[in-house]
């Protein structure tokens, strides 16, 4: 039953943290001890394999809702990368959040981010899943918001909310097509008896789109950028291991579902589309976090190409490498930001040098870019070796300009923030410590990928020339940024030109959900021009002609029995008129 | 004929002297007139048919139309109120 418990430590942060009258940064390293607790607990489930039976939770009309804990390498992954990850993201927001502030709040909604995380990917039926999974949309909404004095952090908290529901609704509408198709909510069976069919094919679709929309994929990305407004751990956790890549755990766990319904080439239109935007945004990014925001959406879109190829555990390594190599560089940018006291790289000065942060820095964003030996260059060599295996001509083309832009947006990122030379400042152990660590990890993490090809019951296939041809690629990425960023090659023309400003205006892809949503507003307006002047003029419309006929009646009613029997003597001549000459 | 013409110039004066009368004691009286009328109509009828019991419950309603306009009429006399519109709490 210890699968049951792997939440129990963040909650238990959680919990701790709303009692916790003061002194926060206690919360905070009992953050990180959780996270180890849980990864422990998350290798004591691993090696006691099985899993547990499930708690019932509620009825509804005969069909009894469960409680029940999926044990597979998947969750297990995911469940690992949420404690490791969350370990270093607790002890890090010690040192980053202003210890005068009240960060009871801050430390609870974080704690909530992973727990219901990990209740996400351990979750054996939908229902559950969902439950979880909108606990994920609001914490990461609570915590996007945290700061709430600014209008907008607000603005990106909503907007990301929004665009989440949106998702959410149509997730849910999903499963339930599924419990319509395959008469229930336990993840397994239904992956089982996957059949390819109407239904199937919908409910797949739905939750691609609820996937995406966590995983801030085109259309549904918009979100991602903004969410920057939130506090720099927070948008670590958030890129690395929880939000985001919820999505891609709900379509790595349906993969087989979404196979059989022949939603692939959906996968894959996504991944390419938004590989394309979001490259193209990043490079002409000046907001340190916002680039960092658009690799991940690029990143992403890598991976779900990966699944949709069907290349699922060059997918997941990918994903696993891209939580270190993520959170190394959002931790990276904090300090950078405390460093430089700006977010615009363009007038960032720190220094170039043989320091703990550049280099750090510099092994994330060359995992990113995926030169070798780091862990990125592995994971991403193996979906460029599954792409060229397609033989797909154009997919191909798309993915080695990707490779290229990767390359040269996260080095000119890199380039612009360590261009001059600077002063160093003081910054917090907590915040120094988790830079080695998981550049460490970065480093080294290439080791394991024979061992993550066998732990999935499936082989590495690297090819030299796949491996070669994605260096030569980067190094092309490189060696642009270098010449432009570093040796002051002119591109005054290019980056005012009309395309350089359609991606700075992110492909006016805002400005058309702002439309549509105006659209949707004027809607609403139109809805309550109706009910004011319509429906609520008709209900009080009744109500003052029913006054007025009361009004004229009262008249009647004088108290003069004189009146009464003039009536009553009128009437009854009515009557019998009535009767004798027209009836 | 005639009882029947007489019988209905007398509700007329009846139905007239309730409607333009405010005193309660003329009402009460026309009201008398017009059941008299009724009564004349009745009477005049039974002659064919040789039915008078009509005519016995007719007095009967009189008597006790009679009594309760009586009871009413006292105690408008007590509380000085002899005009019928001033009794307008009836209405309630």
């Amino acid at each position: 039953m210890i699968e049951y418990l792997i939440p129990a430590p963040f909650l238990l942060v959680m919990i701790a943290a709303l009692l916790w009258p003061r002194r926060s940064e206690y919360v905070g390293y009992l953050g990180a001890a959780a996270g180890l607790v849980t990864l422990a607990l998350v290798y004591l489930t691993w090696r006691s394999g099985t899993p547990g039976g499930e708690l019932e939770w509620f009825a509804v009309a005969g069909t009894m809702f469960t409680w029940s804990v999926m044990v597979d390498q998947l969750s297990l992954l995911l469940a690992g990368i949420v404690a490791g990850i969350g370990t270093f993201i607790f002890l890090y927001s010690v040192g980053y959040m202003d210890a005068s502030e009240e960060l009871r709040r801050y430390y609870a909604e974080l704690a909530l981010f992973a727990t219901s995380m990990l209740a996400v990917v351990m979750s054996a039926n939908l229902f559950q899943l969902f439950f979880a999974w909108e606990l994920v949309g609001v914490s990461s909404y609570l915590l996007i918001g945290y700061w709430h004095d600014r209008k907008t952090a607000i603005a990106a908290a909503r907007k990301a909310f929004i665009t989440i529901i949106i998702g959410d609704a149509f997730l849910l509408a999903g499963i339930f097509l599924l419990w319509k198709g395959y008469g229930t909510f336990a993840i397994a069976p239904i992956l089982e008896a996957a059949r390819a069919d109407t239904i199937t094919t919908i409910a797949g679709l739905f939750i691609i789109i609820g996937a995406i929309s966590k995983s801030a994929q085109f259309p549904l990305h918009a979100w991602l950028p903004d969410a920057m407004e939130g506090p720099t751990p927070v948008s670590a956790f958030l890129h690395s291991a929880t939000m985001v890549k919820a999505g891609l755990f709900l379509v790595a766990r349906f993969l087989p579902l979404l196979a059989i319904a022949g939603l692939s080439p959906v996968l894959i239109i996504i991944a390419v589309i938004t590989i394309i935007i979001s490259a193209c945004m990043a490079l002409v990014e000046n907001d340190i976090k916002r680039v960092l925001a658009y690799s991940t959406m690029n990143q992403l879109a890598f991976i779900l190409l990966a699944f949709g190829l069907g290349a699922t555990v060059a997918g997941l390594y990918h994903l696993l490498n891209h939580s270190v190599f993520k959170a190394l560089l959002f931790m990276a940018a904090g300090v950078i930001i405390h460093l430089a006291g700006t977010q615009d790289i363009r007038q960032m000065e720190l220094k170039l040098g043989w320091n703990v942060l550049a280099v750090t820095t510099a092994i994330g964003a060359l995992a990113l870019a995926g030169l070798p030996p780091l862990s990125g260059f592995f994971s991403k060599d193996a979906i460029f070796e599954q792409i060229l295996h397609t033989g797909n001509a154009a997919l191909i083309l798309v993915f080695s300009i990707a490779i290229i832009m990767s390359a040269a947006y996260i080095s000119r990122w890199y380039l612009l923030i360590f261009r001059r030379n600077g002063s160093v400042a003081h910054v917090h152990w907590q915040m120094r410590a988790p830079l080695p660590i998981l550049a460490a990890l970065v480093v080294f993490g290439g080791l394991i990928t024979g061992m993550f090809y066998s732990w999935w019951d499936s082989s590495a296939s690297a090819s030299l020339f796949a491996g070669v041809l994605s260096t030569i690629l980067a190094l092309a990425g490189f060696g642009i940024a270098y010449a432009i960023y570093w040796r002051g090659m002119d591109i005054n023309w290019l980056s005012r030109s009309s395309m350089a400003e359609f991606f700075r205006q992110r492909f006016l892809l805002d400005d058309l959900g702002s439309a549509l949503a105006s659209a949707v507003q004027g809607i609403g307006k139109a809805m309550v021009w109706v009910d004011t002047h319509i429906v609520d003029r008709t209900v009080v419309g009744v109500g003052h002609m029913l006054s007025a006929v009361g009004a004229l009646l009262r008249r009647f009613i004088s108290g003069h029995p004189t009146n009464y029997l003039f009536a009553f003597v009128i009437g009854f001549i009515i009557i019998i008129i009535t009767l004798r000459f027209v009836l | 004929m005639i009882p029947l013409i007489a019988s209905m110039v007398l509700f007329s004066i009846g139905i007239y002297g309730v409607l333009s009368k405010r005193d309660i004691l003329r009402i009460t009286i026309s009201v008398s007139v017009i059941l008299g009328s009724i009564t004349l109509l009745l009477a005049s009828l039974a002659q064919n048919s040789g039915n008078y019991s009509f005519i016995l419950f007719i007095w009967a309603v009189e008597v006790m139309e009679i009594l309760v306009a009586l009871a009413v009429f006292l105690y408008l006399a007590r509380s000085e109120k002899k005009d019928i519109n001033d009794l307008q709490q009836l209405r309630w």
